[in-house]
């Protein structure tokens, strides 16, 4: 929010008799809001281009010789001369005016971005600088142009004989316009804090925190307005949602110029001029933080006015004439016949001031906060008043706020009082916070008397009583305008930021000393991630949330077990992921170029029912199941879970078995050789090739194959701590490399039991070497190349052993498999 | 004898120029010269039983043969132990990487982080992304009316969640989490204090994506409660991970900062650690960051965790781990954290 240094110092004494941005810059954002910046409130005659327009003073004036409107100007700047070719209608000898020279900025008409002047030849006539139109530089509504060719004549301003020493001289110190700034405060920093979001409240604000300071705002004393007439009916439906209404009926020239000085300090906040009535409401929201709206009376049928909710089908064309429709949860102003306004945001285009307007009902009120938010959030507007309606004001505003503008409109558009409507359902409950000193001193640490509080409370205006003369308990009231102030810890955070945040002492935690008991699912995960790293996996983070299009393409049926979004932002984020695959997949979509992509995730997975962290693989390669089976095992292995597999295929039921090529997957159990069946939880992953289909579909080349593993499982059946080491034998392995003919039907895992049950507890480990398919074995056959170690832990196993062993091997490989051995 | 001689001259020298070690040559050695049951060796043994004639016509020829191989195994053995770039060194190369997995690196930041804490004594909860309102606003002393809990800011969920919890939250309706925030109460209401917790994980905002802003990042939460915390010892904490995470010295300065679980509550901000206060962009030439949220725990958490009035105190602070990590590697957009492009992976 911008605010005027101008229109603060207003209500401010300093001892410069103006506010030092660069020391609000510092006190302020350490003790109160965070001022973001500042700036010179004429940025174009500031800083460096700015020096460069200067006052001047005209000393000839000649007819351009080929263009009637144009006129050649002879300037001094109290050094030198200038040749300046002019447009302005106003252009006289001996006038003082705003000379740009080369070099400074202008703006063309006062609009878009600013243009640095350079020599220029105009119309075959050098130019060396521009004479200046207020709008120009800026100064459009402290001097309001008399007509639209006019440049800025400032010869009425200096009068005085020194007039000499100024030619040449800066502009902005000329009109001694320097120490005016505009101030960015964050709005975020203030959301609670409703009474700072008006020059007046700032102002307090600035008077307690900034040493040197003092406010001028005792208690403003306003014109009391006199008794008038009930000539407005008010009807409240709920008072809660409308607690304060008043309504000024009143006569006014709504024709008149609205006065420079509020027309350019609305400028400054970045408020444009309307109409003198619009812009003095205006005013009285940036100086009292009041927002109001005026009435054209002509308008308001049976000058009525009833503050209730929309009703249904209702809605209203609202001024710069867009027609919203208006839900039942919206506050609205409305006369017998039809909704003039929607409360606290914006009134209609219908009931809006026009030169035309006689008279106007001024609304002055209090709408409830929530209601206000929600009103602008259903038409889709935000507003200045909306702004500061939803932060909470006070009802005792709406007084002030109706005094001062009454003030000002009878003094700038001859306003007369017709008539005055009060409604007041606010109660008078001054509340008291009662604490105590050592409450202080616990939470921050600092030890401070009661005389020191009462100091600092009383910058902010709060009654402190202490009741006993050595009494501990304080007992504060809050003033009016911080209905923030609720409870003690509200006043410690008071105390702490006048005291000054960098006086608390810094100070070391000291307390007992436990073992942490961390999440086991968290320190699992960051092991897990761990070895994936070093098993050469690249971690990937997706989005938890995807769509249907991804949920098609990936070939997912339904949509059953999804939870889904109420309010995605967009189509793709609909739903949350009930695997990581799919997000995954789009991973390797992305990195289609790369030589490699083995990518993991450990993200949560959610279902109504159940969030749990989820471990996804992701391989892409032509051996990616192997490779993804070597990861898998060899993380189970690390954790120390004992598993087996299981090949599981469509006869399963399950939505996801398109996204599994050949609809089958193996799927990964916890090894428990007591109980046959494997329970639902004992379900430690699955492991599947990604559908060729689903490939083409999502413009993936290669192979690609995937795993998913519980977390939370492999952790509950894993035994790391039990870990023990296994014997080393002292006999060496021997190396056996079988080359096995098979049909091509026959799966590797029935060999591999075979193998395992021949070699028993001397098997060390088998192997897949090889698998060939092709020219130099039957069509219907494949082979497979195993290494088998075999090692004993009791004896060295002599060649002859080896030979029988494969020998009864080979028999029973034979019998069962058909196998023969392939010649080399 | 001649032939058998020329051959084993043939073998030993081919077998000689293949070789690429040491130890090769060695080997070679022993075969064909060694003193036991060598080739050559095995023929100047068997010598003595020939013929004078023979051994005149055989034994000069061998004895050759023998400094021939010797000269040829000498010159190679020089040739290795002195290996030049021309055969084959060539240390100007570029290397050649084997495949390696690296860690995300908001994970990388975020471990750093987490096992600062761990130093200090912090155990470690990630806790759920889809919460309730329950645990996420109303026991944070966000009230239903606060534009927080607006649908412009937060990802509600229309499906019904039917998960056990030690409430019954059936009525309220479920968010994806604002903030690690949410892990508050749900700690303080099964763990006893002294208690020092931090929170890392996955947060969502319903906002536009841009260069700054991502519908999800990631945050760390943490908290301490005891009989007696105070704004000192929470200004201690800031200042003593933040100093070990930049591994320089900082200043934390607390500014007033609204957060409606914590009262008084602070914004607070680390003096630049990327030009010394000098003034940067980065700091935006105000010589501070802004860091963290934080505050003392307002009462309502602690009455909502059900723990009686004034018992405890503690303070809490948040760090947007995501900003952390775009500051720490320079990154100017967020939108690369969910990209998983290789080519920003691969840098880190
Ligand atoms: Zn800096």
């Amino acid at each position: 929010m911008l605010y005027s240094t101008q229109l603060l110092n207003q209500f401010l004494e300093t001892q410069t008799g103006s506010l030092d941005p660069e020391a609000l810059m510092r006190d302020l954002t350490t003790a109160s809001v965070e001022l973001e910046g500042f700036e010179s409130a004429f940025p174009l005659l500031a800083g460096a281009p700015g020096e460069k327009i200067v006052l001047a003073r005209i000393t000839a004036v000649s007819k351009h010789p080929d263009a009637d409107r144009l006129n050649i100007c002879t300037v001094f700047d109290g050094l030198r001369e200038y040749q300046v070719v002019c447009g302005g209608s106003n252009v006289v000898p001996d006038m003082l005016i705003a000379f740009a020279m080369v070099g400074a900025e202008v703006k063309w008409h006062g609009e878009g971005d600013p243009i640095v002047l350079t020599p220029a030849k105009i119309r075959g006539v050098e130019s060396e600088g521009m004479i200046c139109a207020a709008e120009e530089i800026g100064l459009g509504a402290l001097y309001p142009a008399t007509d639209e060719r006019a440049v800025l004549d400032l010869t009425d301003a200096f009068q005085n004989p020194s007039v000499e020493e100024w030619l040449g001289k800066p502009l902005l110190h000329v009109l001694g316009l320097s120490d005016q700034y505009v101030l960015d405060i964050d709005n975020k920093s203030m959301t609670h804090r409703s009474d700072l979001f008006s020059h007046v409240g700032m102002a307090q604000e600035i008077a307690a925190c900034l040493p040197n300071v003092v406010t001028r705002l005792k208690s403003p004393l306003l014109k009391r307005m006199k008794e008038a007439p009930e000539t407005i009916t008010v009807t409240i439906d709920d008072p809660a949602l409308c607690l304060r209404y008043m309504a000024l009926e009143l006569a006014v020239d709504a024709t008149k110029e609205t006065p420079a000085f509020i027309v350019e300090r609305l400028r400054q906040c970045g408020i444009k001029s309307i109409n003198v009535i619009v812009d003095i409401g205006n005013y009285v929201m940036i100086e009292y933080g009041q927002p109001m709206h005026a009435f054209d009376e002509q308008k308001i049928h049976n000058n009525t006015l009833h503050v209730r909710l929309a009703k249904t089908g209702e809605s209203i064309e609202l001024l710069g004439k867009q027609t919203k429709q208006l839900s039942t949860e919206t506050l609205v102003i409305a006369d017998d016949e039809k909704v003039l306004a929607v409360a606290g945001v914006m009134g209609g285009e219908h009931s809006g001031i026009t030169t035309n307007t006689k008279r106007i009902v001024l609304e002055v009120a209090t709408f409830d906060a929530v209601t206000v938010r929600k009103g602008a959030q259903q038409i889709g507007v935000r507003t200045d008043s909306s702004l500061r309606y939803e932060k909470g004001l006070p009802e005792e505003l709406v007084t002030l706020g109706s005094q001062r503008a009454f003030e000002l409109l009878e003094d700038f558009a001859d306003a007369q009082l017709i008539g005055m409507t009060s409604v007041n359902h606010a109660t008078d409950d001054k509340k008291e916070i009662v604490m105590s000193l050592e409450m202080i001193t616990r939470t921050t640490g600092l030890q401070l008397s009661a005389k020191e509080v009462k100091a600092l409370l009383g910058r902010l205006q709060c009654k402190v009583v202490t009741p006993r003369v050595y009494g501990t308990e304080l007992r504060i009231t809050p003033p009016w305008f911080r209905r923030d102030l609720n409870i003690p810890e509200d006043i410690i955070e008071e105390i702490v930021r006048l005291y000054g945040i960098q006086n608390i002492p810094v100070q070391p935690i000291i307390g007992e000393v436990t073992i942490p008991q961390s999440e086991a699912e968290y320190t699992a995960g960051r092991r897990i991630k761990d070895e994936l790293t070093a098993l050469g996996l690249q971690e990937v983070l997706t989005y938890s949330f995807y769509g249907t299009e991804l949920m098609k393409t990936v070939g997912y049926e339904q949509n059953g077990e999804h939870v889904e979004i109420q309010n995605p932002l967009s189509e793709d984020l609909r739903y949350l992921r009930v695997s990581l695959i799919p997000r995954m997949l789009e991973v390797v979509k992305r990195n289609d170029s790369a030589p490699r992509v083995d990518i993991f995730e450990v993200g949560h997975v959610y279902t109504p029912s159940n969030e749990a962290r989820q471990i996804g693989v992701v391989v892409r390669d032509v051996d990616a199941v192997r490779i993804v089976r070597g990861i898998v095992e060899s993380l189970l292995a690390q954790e120390s879970v004992p598993f087996v597999t299981e090949k599981i295929a469509a006869t399963v039921d399950c939505p996801f078995w398109n996204l599994y090529q050949g609809k089958q997957a193996l799927r990964y159990a916890v090894d428990n050789p007591n109980n046959g069946d494997v329970a639902p939880d004992a379900v430690l992953g699955t492991l599947g090739s990604v559908s060729p289909k689903v490939l083409q579909r999502m413009g993936i080349s290669g192979t690609v194959a995937f795993a998913t593993l519980s977390l939370p499982n492999m952790l509950k059946y894993g035994a790391r701590e039990q870990k023990g080491l296994a014997a080393i034998s002292p006999y060496p392995a021997v190396d056996i490399d079988v080359s096995l003919l098979l049909g091509n039907d026959v799966a590797w895992g029935d060999v591999e039991q075979v193998i395992r049950s021949h070699a028993g507890d001397q098997l060390k480990s088998l192997s897949v070497v090889d698998v060939y398919r092709g020219e130099r074995v039957d069509s219907d056959k494949k082979s497979v190349t195993c290494r088998i170690v075999l090692q004993s832990q009791s004896e060295t196993l002599e060649m002859k052993t080896i030979e029988l062993w494969r020998e009864s091997l080979m028999r029973d490989l034979h019998t069962e498999f058909g196998a023969v051995l392939r010649d080399k | 004898m001649k032939d058998i001689v020329q051959k084993i001259e043939a073998e030993a020298l081919a077998a000689i120029t293949a070789a690429t070690s040491l130890i090769d040559l060695q080997d070679i050695r022993v075969r064909v010269l060694g003193r036991k049951d060598s080739a050559l060796g095995n023929l100047l043994k068997q010598l003595k039983d020939l013929s004078a004639d023979v051994k005149r016509e055989v034994g000069p020829l061998l004895n050759s043969t023998r400094d021939g191989i010797e000269a040829a195994l000498q010159t190679k053995t020089t040739a290795l132990e002195e290996a030049t770039e021309a055969e084959g060194l060539d240390l100007t190369l570029p290397g050649i990487t084997p495949s390696r997995g690296a860690l995300h690196p908001m994970t990388q930041v975020m471990n750093e982080m987490v096992d600062i804490f761990r130093e200090f004594g912090f155990m470690v909860h990630e806790g759920p992304e889809l919460d309730s309102e329950y645990y996420n606003f109303e026991t944070l002393n966000i009230p239903k009316t606060h534009p927080a809990r607006d649908i412009q800011d937060t990802f509600f969920v229309n499906t019904p969640i039917t998960r056990p919890e030690k409430h019954d939250l059936t009525d309220g309706k479920w968010v994806m989490r604002t903030h690690t925030s949410n892990m508050q109460v749900r700690i303080l209401e099964e763990h006893e204090p002294p208690l020092r917790c931090i929170v890392p994980g996955r947060v969502f905002r319903n906002e536009a994506t841009d260069a700054t802003h991502d519908h999800t990042f990631y945050q760390l939460e943490g908290f301490v409660v005891d009989k007696n915390m105070n704004v000192g010892q929470l200004l201690w904490m800031l200042q003593e991970v933040l100093r070990a995470f930049y591994k320089k010295d900082v200043t934390v300065r607390l500014r007033p900062g609204y957060f409606p679980f914590v009262e008084p509550g602070y914004e607070a901000d680390m003096s630049c650690v990327f030009c010394d206060q000098k003034g940067c962009r980065i700091c935006k030439h105000t010589g501070w960051i802004e860091m963290v949220g934080s505050g003392m725990i307002h009462p309502e958490v602690f009455k909502a965790a059900g723990y009686k009035e004034g018992e405890y105190t503690g303070f809490a602070f948040g760090l947007g781990m995501s900003r952390i990590a775009m500051l720490k590697y320079g990154m100017n957009d967020i939108r690369l954290m969910h990209e998983n492009s290789f080519e920003f992976l691969n840098q880190f």
